[in-house]
């Protein structure tokens, strides 16, 4: 299983800190920085908002991801367990954004453009790091297995041979 | 050519330039660098709309406004209601012209093209090569139409004119070989190509303008109309039958054939823009006289189809003898150009079958030169003919492409076995018309009503 990040609604309060911070993650500039507004907008995760709940959404890095099946350029790729958009071979075509079950592709500028959980940044993912409500979560396998240990130990994952 | 034009489009507010219209165009007539709009050149472009279906560059709502969204849509001509995406490259639209026409209540016909009704069903969540030619019919009538017709009936007509211009050409009264005329786009092409060889294009208009010609001069005789008062509608699986239907010469005093052409794509949309269920529709037949129709008619939706159906009739003709066999696998399948020769009263005629207007060339060069041999050529522009035409429903994902193309090809080809009536001349409804209207093939009523002259493009 690739890590991956995901985010709490019920502790998301809509904020849109995280699309900033992405947004200027991915532009290597800060928002905030004299001219720096003028920087492309371009987040790779986008906060999905409804009357009763609001959430940022983003890649889940699927181990067999259909963005990867459908590129008939194979530009996207499997990097150390990172789902990476190659934008040297990208043509535009937008197949991936048709692919995705969570819609967390986009073609920006013609090029495919994705959560690729800020590998390249030395202080980690930067919505994680300015969400003022800690409602993200990196996920790894080390976590899940920790969570259905606890689970079970709570009493709360009924054993296989209890299912109906 | 007013109107002909800018069927097919290219939107460059949503184009990434990713260039893979360019790979599928038959012509040549997408230009662009890769990673800017790319742009369709309109004297080359022959409007089968191949790029409509291979485009998957559509509108996202994170880059669009809404309101945009339902700006573009009015200037595409689809119901604003419509919940499709927006791809880049796109044709005109006309469903919501034709519903209203219907809302104010005019005398309409409608036929419908055999490919539809193999196609339809998948914009309802059927599998590909569902076929539902009663669920059409009862679909047509839902909406409206007051004489639910049938291009097939219009494709064994063809076959009646198509074939007799044939044999006369054969007797040595025309140039060989004789080329099919039922794909606008393979016309547009030679007009624009190869003016120099017209001649050799069959005089015949095309099924769907058959179908209009009929409408308003026998049918609307038959409803005690005035052809003026008849709104003739098309749906058909086809972008560039958009524009043949503007075409000078397909018109009769005065009145055009056909008003108004919908692609299967836009007929699904006036259903669900209806509220009708297409899987829940009952089956009911077409209306008679004009959309009665026999097996050959219908796999004139598929590429070696016209041929078939032409053999069926030819071979007859002929020898007076029913053809030995009449599924004649030998024209059918094959992608690019197939040669076949069949022997008829110790003749031996030979036929060719183009699919994919891309490969029509080295043979229109054979025949410039002199060294082709062949009697009688069927050419269709889309690859597996009109099931894979540019108004189906789309297909995104290229690996599925084959897969549904045959599904919908094998539907066909499953009607034309299902149906007691296989031939073309066998059709009663045909032998009918000609009896009690058109006379004779290439008589004097037909060649008024049924043949056209290609080259009045420009
Ligand atoms: S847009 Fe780029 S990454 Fe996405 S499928 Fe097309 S070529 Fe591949
Ligand atoms: S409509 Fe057909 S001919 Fe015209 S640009 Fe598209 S693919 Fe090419
Ligand atoms: S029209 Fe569609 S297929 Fe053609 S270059 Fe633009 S995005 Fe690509
Ligand atoms: S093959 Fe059929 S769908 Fe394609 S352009 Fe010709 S008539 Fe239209």
């Amino acid at each position: 299983m690739n890590a991956f990040i995901v985010a709490d609604p019920h502790r998301c309060i809509g904020c849109a800190a995280c699309e900033v911070a992405c947004a200027a993650a991915a532009a290597g500039q800060s928002v905030f920085a004299p001219g720096g507004q003028s920087a492309v907008f371009s987040p790779r995760l986008h906060l999905v908002a409804e009357a009763a709940v609001t959430a940022p959404v983003q890649c889940r890095q699927c181990a067999d991801a259909p963005c990867a099946a459908i590129c008939p350029r194979g530009a996207i790729r499997m990097a150390e367990g990172v789902v990476t958009v190659d934008s040297g071979l990208c043509i535009g075509c937008k197949m991936c954004m048709v692919a995705c079950p969570v819609g967390a592709i986009e073609v920006r500028g013609g090029r495919a453009s994705k959560c690729q959980l800020c590998t390249d940044r030395p202080e980690g993912p930067a919505c994680m790091q300015v969400c003022p409500a800690e409602a993200f979560t990196l996920v790894r396998a080390q976590t899940l297995r920790a969570e259905l240990v606890r689970r079970r130990a709570a009493g709360l994952c009924p054993a296989a041979d209890a299912r109906p | 050519m007013n109107g002909q034009q800018n069927v097919i489009r290219i939107d460059s507010d949503i184009c990434t330039g990713c260039g893979r219209c360019k790979d599928v165009c038959p012509v040549g007539a997408v230009e662009g660098v890769q990673g800017t709009p790319h742009s369709i050149r309109e004297d080359v472009c022959v409007l089968c709309g191949q790029c409509v279906q291979q485009c998957s560059a559509f509108a996202s709502f994170y880059e669009q406004h809404p309101a945009c969204i339902a700006e573009k849509k009015r200037e595409r001509g689809l119901f604003v209601s419509e919940a499709a995406p927006l791809f880049a490259a796109w044709h005109t639209g006309d469903a919501p012209r034709v519903a209203s026409r219907l809302a104010e209540g005019c005398h309409s016909m409608v036929q419908c093209a055999p490919a539809v009704r193999a196609a339809i069903g998948e914009e309802f969540g059927m599998p590909a090569g569902a076929l539902t030619p009663g669920r059409l019919a009862a679909a047509l009538r839902r909406l409206g139409f007051d004489r639910v017709y049938d291009t097939n009936f219009a494709a064994d007509l063809t076959i009646m004119e198509e074939g007799s211009e044939l044999l006369q050409r054969m007797e040595g009264a025309g140039p060989l070989p004789m080329f099919t005329s039922c794909c606008p786009a393979w016309v547009r092409y030679a007009e624009q190509q190869f003016p120099d060889l017209l001649e050799h294009l069959s005089s015949c208009k095309s099924p769907q303008q058959m179908a209009g010609a009929v409408f308003k001069s026998y049918g609307a005789q038959l409803d005690g109309v005035d052809p003026r008062q008849v709104f003739s509608v098309a749906v058909m699986p086809c972008t560039c039958k958009k524009a043949e239907a503007q075409r000078p010469g397909m018109e009769h005093d005065g009145v055009r054939d056909v008003d108004a052409v919908l692609t299967t794509g836009e007929l699904a949309a006036m259903l669900r823009q209806a509220h009708i269920d297409f899987a829940a529709l009952p089956d009911e037949p077409f209306d008679r006289p004009l959309g009665s129709y026999s097996g050959a008619g219908n796999i004139f939706g598929l590429t070696g189809g016209v041929m078939e159906a032409a053999l069926r009739t030819a071979y007859e003709l002929v020898t007076g003898e029913p053809v030995p066999c009449t599924e004649l696998v030998y024209v059918r399948g094959g992608e690019g150009i197939r040669h076949a020769t069949l022997t008829m009263d110790g003749r031996t005629f030979r036929v060719a079958v183009v699919a994919g207007l891309q490969h029509v060339r080295p043979l229109l060069e054979a025949v410039r030169a002199g060294t082709c041999d062949v009697n009688f050529v069927e050419v269709m522009c889309c690859p597996q003919g009109c099931i894979s035409g540019g108004g189906q429903p789309k297909v995104l994902l290229p690996f599925q492409r084959d897969e549904v193309y045959a599904a919908r090809k094998a539907a066909l080809y499953r009607h034309d076995a299902e149906l007691a009536c296989r031939k073309s001349h066998e059709n009663p409804q045909v032998q009918a018309l000609y009896r009690e209207f058109l006379g004779e093939p290439l008589g004097h009523v037909s060649h008024s009503l049924l043949h056209t002259v290609y080259g009045q493009t420009r």
